[in-house]
């Protein structure tokens, strides 16, 4: 089994619940929700717990982009070592690159 | 625009990253991006500056070293693979550029990839007029007006 099987299904769930949870609780929907609810508590608590749900669900999907450099990086030495290493350039924005990487660390 | 490995790049640049974010307790890190031009050579310097604990002048090799650890009093033994600066070192010169780390004990550490832009290959610069899109050279003329883009100042305590 490849060593980045697992990880693709776990970033891929990741990426599922993160546009599920989008949708669920952004824009009018949101709205009936928030405005069911009798008491003022009872709306911050639900705001509270979108709102700590969306801090974990970008900690784990983060971290899953993190484990993948990571896995990348031994396999990447392993190839240097058997001199089977190979770079593959193409073309892209320097400035997404970096601030994609440095959004990564965002709840570090 | 540039033309590179992107992976690769990324890769490197995590590893880096996740060291200043590692060892940076408070204070800031801040990524910039230089354009260097040298006679007809350019080439884009990337750095990473943080105000974590630094290294000492002696450790200074053994952090590029593969599986080597460096230890420090104050902070006890650290865990971590061992391989992220060795294996950043070899991309950066299998891109055919340069990583330099400077830093002083207590002070931080600054750690920069000096990357030269390559030329195109003739086969994409002739695809590239085929769909009249501006070239790479004029699109870096463009960003060069911008020689010293400070993107990200993070403080945190």
């Amino acid at each position: 089994m490849n060593f980045r099987t697992p990880l693709n299904a776990i970033m891929n769930s990741y990426r599922f619940i993160e546009s599920t949870f989008n949708d669920m609780v952004g824009g009018e929907e949101n709205m009936q929700i928030a405005d069911s609810f009798k008491t003022p508590r009872s709306k911050k608590k639900f705001d509270h717990n979108c709102q700590s749900m969306k801090k974990f669900i970008t900690m784990g999907s983060n971290s899953s982009v993190l484990l993948l450099s990571l896995i990348d990086d031994i396999l990447d030495l392993s190839k240097i070592e058997r001199g089977t290493f190979t770079i593959n350039k193409s073309e892209f924005v320097l400035e997404e690159l970096v601030k994609e990487c440095y959004d990564l660390f965002y709840f570090q | 625009m540039i033309h590179s490995d992107s992976n690769r790049l990324k890769q490197a640049l995590l590893n880096i990253l996740s060291n200043s974010f590692k060892f940076t307790f408070e204070g800031f890190i801040k990524i910039t991006l230089n354009l260097i031009e040298k006679e007809n050579n350019q080439s884009i310097c990337i750095s990473v500056e943080d105000s974590g604990v630094g290294i000492q002048d002696e450790d200074m090799v053994k952090a590029f070293e593969l599986f080597g650890m460096v230890s420090d009093k104050k902070l006890g033994n650290l865990k971590g693979s061992g391989i992220g600066l060795n294996v950043t070192q070899k991309y950066i010169q299998h891109l055919g550029g340069k990583i330099i780390l400077e830093s002083q004990y207590g002070n931080g550490t600054t750690v920069s990839i000096l990357l030269p832009l390559s030329k195109l290959p003739s086969e994409i610069e002739k695809r590239l007029d085929m769909f009249d899109f501006p070239s790479i050279e004029e699109e870096i003329a463009e960003n060069t007006d911008r020689s010293l883009v400070t993107l990200f100042k993070n403080t945190y305590s």
